[in-house]
């Protein structure tokens, strides 16, 4: 068959595909499917439907209405789709003498379980998290939302990849300005491949070379259904556990969905320790060096008598020594990561003992220098999705504190809080609901408000309905 | 968006009032008026918050007119420019004693033994990146930084108040008010600097009538100054050694109460009043960048601004002698102080009415036409 044959001559390797031919019915075909990525099983079905149909001829119209009906198909002219199905895996039925192809579903990827993602674990609420199956993600997302607005919208990227990827939203609550944005967004990426969620994100944030995320993510469907309730658009690529949601404000790194699982004083007291955490991470250091070389006389005489002493006889000046035992604590955290699990134990032995403890014994550092970055560094993991930005601010801050001191400390802070001030993501201001103020934002801010209290949308995120429940 | 909005406004206003007042206000003007600066303090301050109803009248009668296009439509596009140009030309300046007295402050109590322009650079940095954001992004520090600044006012009043005899000011203008006259208008270029929230004109979201409360933020901002500045003239009023102990206000406050024990916090606290310093700075420099986008090119603005940094800088190495630069600031320049920051908010008033009384006339030759 002529249309088969053409198929098979745009593809470099054609053994990646077996076809089948078929006489069933008076009717002559072919179907042809990948060897790699389909269900074996499904597809001996499929033959098996064809080869036993008992009908008077075999047409397009009665495989869909008559012999296929326990297979999801589709019946389709457009070349480009013919081809796109069969690379994802899609079987083709060609029959002689008639236009198109059934497309029929018969992909088999091997995907893992669901399961709770490794970098949000609760310990109450829900555990389950997204996989790498878009598919699968966007069943969990239906099952939290059971309601006819929930609208998806897919398209492929990447010229060689064909990702599926999904934008998904409520109708007649997410504002449609922000959906045609991230479309159009989405629509004009012109790439060869997009392997992973972050390819996406790079083409939907305002500032690409920022060092802070403008765009939220999560792997968790509850967090995601959560945020499309309150008017923001999740978007979901093929082949990432990660869904991005936005609009974005910096206040949702510091949210957790345990928050919501908890008691609100609880909840409060969490975040209020997260961010206070998160300061410490940035400022501690550098405030440290500020005070130990400008200002040592704002410590306290009896605290400053014990520093003093701690530093005795160490040889490096305290900016030089903060940035080695932080650059000590980098090595150690990404070997951590690095290194295969047989090592892992010893490894960490070696590098928080031999190299923390041995280096103070040995007169290098003082141990509260030790002390001061491990708690910074520690703290700054209390928001695992800013610890990125947070590293890198720490060392600047702590630079900065060297060399200027706290006057340094907070020219920096100003240029820094300036900067976000300045971020607007998809029209929603980065730093709000503390600037601009929103009150009604704050209900679930630093402080988490009781879900009885929660009767309005957030007025940050644009939306079209601002009611959540009825009080 | 290139605008703020009323508590983002309300908030610059009260930053805006205590800002320059901090570090070398209080010292120079007891070295001018003894005890009697408390009176001295009290004149300027009100003739601040005439200023400051002069300016909300003006900011209301704007509408949604930037400063030039008010001042356009009333005296035409040539005296505009001038205008503009000239009160630009004072706020490099002006920026210039701001960063005299961080440079004095900082450099004498914290970097004695650096050169003091290096330090400068940062905070120059700063003031240059702030011309390069919108409005709104200066509205929003504002709202993050006022309650900072606000706590830490409250701290340092707080260690200090119970240890000041305030009867030491007594007896207010016991010789006369002369030396508390002595002590208002040489030191103009640390007030009069509402002036610069004419920069808003037509950039306050929500504004109107509510503008008015404006009023009330600068009184509780001079209020605080007044209660902070009474404190210190209560409990140094009569020390002959602030004159040879040099400028500035941490010098004195490092013999207050427990400063051993509980360490130097009012150097953190006094770092933490700088912001306010910053701010207030940063809206002189956006009314530079501003009025040169207005009135020669918007693309020459940022570079006039950036420009405006090197002279700063410049500027801040070449005239290193502190004392004569305050000289020169209390017996030269009051006098431009004066005329700049009292007299243009009222020709801009003036160009408020008239804009508003053209508006009325249009609207009543359109209803006679229609007619």
């Amino acid at each position: 068959m002529e249309r088969v044959d053409e198929l098979l001559s745009k593809i470099e390797t054609p053994t990646l595909y077996a076809v089948s031919a078929f006489s069933s019915c008076g009717t002559e075909g072919k179907v042809i499917a990948s060897v790699d990525i389909t269900d074996a099983m499904a597809l001996r079905d499929l033959i098996r439907a064809i080869n036993t149909a008992d009908k008077n001829k075999l047409t397009y119209d009665v495989l869909e209405n008559e012999v296929l009906v326990s297979l999801e198909h589709k019946h389709v002219t457009d070349f480009s789709e013919q081809m796109t199905g069969l690379l994802s895996g899609d079987a083709l039925v060609f029959l002689d003498k008639q236009k198109g192809c059934m497309l029929v579903n018969v992909r088999k990827y091997e995907t893992r379980a669901v399961a709770e993602p490794p970098t949000s674990g609760v310990i109450k609420g829900p555990r389950e998290g997204f996989i790498e199956n878009i598919k699968t993600n966007l069943s969990l997302i239906e099952r939290k939302l059971r309601t006819e607005k929930l609208s998806i919208e897919r398209l492929k990227i990447g010229k060689q990849t064909g990702t599926d990827v999904a934008i998904v939203s409520i109708t007649g609550i997410t504002d449609s300005k922000v959906i045609e944005e991230v479309k159009q967004k989405l629509e004009s990426i012109d790439i060869d491949g997009v392997l992973d969620a972050h390819y996406v994100q790079t083409f939907l944030e305002p500032r690409p070379y920022s060092i802070f995320n403008q765009i939220g993510s999560c792997e968790k469907p509850d967090v995601a259904a959560a945020k499309l309730l309150e008017g923001r658009v999740a978007v979901l690529v093929d082949g990432s556990p990660i869904v991005l949601t936005l609009p974005f404000i910096c206040l949702e790194d510091v949210q957790s969905p345990e928050d919501y699982y908890e008691r609100s004083t609880f909840a409060s007291l969490l975040r209020v320790t997260r961010i206070v955490s998160l300061f410490l991470g940035i400022f501690l250091p550098g405030f440290y060096v500020a005070l130990e070389v400008y200002h040592f006389s704002a410590m306290p005489l009896q605290l400053l008598l014990t520093v003093m002493n701690a530093t005795k006889g160490v040889p490096f000046p305290p900016l030089a020594e903060i940035l080695f035992v932080m650059l000590l604590f980098e090595i150690i955290r990404e070997a951590g990561i690095r290194m295969p699990q047989a090592m892992g134990l010893a490894m960490s032995v070696v590098g928080a003992l031999v190299l923390g403890d041995t280096a103070v014994k040995a007169g290098f550092i003082g141990s509260p220098a030790v002390m001061i970055v491990a708690l910074s560094a520690i703290a700054t993991y209390t928001v695992p999705n800013a610890a990125g930005s947070s590293a890198l601010l720490r060392v600047l801050f702590t630079v900065i504190g060297g060399l200027l001191g706290i006057y340094g400390l907070l020219i920096c802070g100003m240029f820094l809080v300036l900067y976000l001030a300045g971020i607007n993501s998809y029209e929603t201001p980065y730093l709000a609901p503390y600037a601009p103020d929103i009150s009604r934002d704050k209900q679930d801010g630093l402080l988490k408000t009781p879900i009885v209290d929660v009767v309005r949308r957030p007025k940050s995120v644009p939306n079209v309905n601002g009611t959540r429940q009825k009080r | 968006m290139d605008k703020v909005n009323l508590r983002q406004f309300l908030c610059i206003t009260f930053l805006v009032a205590i800002a320059m007042k901090m570090f070398l206000l209080p010292v120079l003007m007891m070295r001018a008026s003894g005890r009697d600066s408390f009176l001295a303090m009290i004149f300027a301050l009100s003739a601040d918050l005439l200023l400051m109803l002069v300016v909300i009248i003006a900011l209301q009668l704007s509408g949604e007119k930037n400063v030039f296009e008010l001042l356009k439509n009333a005296f035409g596009s040539i005296v505009s420019r001038i205008l503009l140009l000239l009160v630009s030309a004072f706020y490099t300046f002006k920026l210039f004693v701001v960063l005299a007295d961080v440079r004095m402050f900082f450099s004498t109590s914290v970097y004695s033994s650096t050169m003091s322009p290096i330090h400068l650079l940062p905070f120059i940095a700063l003031l240059v990146y702030f011309a390069f954001k919108p409005f709104s992004a200066s509205g929003r520090l504002t709202e993050i930084i006022t309650p900072l600044v606000v706590v830490s006012m409250l701290l340092l009043c707080f260690m200090t108040l119970p240890e000041v005899d305030f009867t030491n000011i007594l007896p207010i203008a016991g010789e006369g008010l002369d030396k508390a006259v002595n002590g208002t208008y040489p030191f103009a270029l640390w007030f009069g600097d509402f002036t610069v929230l004419l920069a808003l004109c037509g950039k306050v979201k929500g504004g109107g009538g509510k503008l008015y409360f404006g009023l009330i933020s600068a009184f509780v901002g001079f209020a605080f100054m007044l209660l902070f500045s009474t404190t210190l003239f209560s409990a140094y009023g009569d020390m002959t050694e602030v004159l040879t102990y040099g400028h500035n206000i941490s010098n004195m406050t490092q013999y207050g109460a427990g400063s051993y024990k509980f360490g130097r916090i009012d150097l953190i606290i006094y770092t933490l009043w700088l912001s306010a310093v910053v701010l207030s700075a940063g809206i002189m420099t956006l009314f530079i960048c501003r009025s040169t986008e207005y009135t020669l090119s918007s693309k020459i603005g940022k570079w006039v601004t950036l420009g405006v940094g090197v002279l700063l800088f410049i500027m801040s190495i070449i005239f290193s002698e502190m004392n004569r630069v305050t000289e020169f600031m209390t017996t030269v320049m009051w006098l431009p102080a004066v005329i700049t920051q009292y007299c243009f908010p009222i020709i801009c008033l003036i160009a408020g009415i008239i804009n508003k009384f053209k508006e009325r006339r249009k609207c009543y030759d359109k209803a006679e036409q229609k007619a």
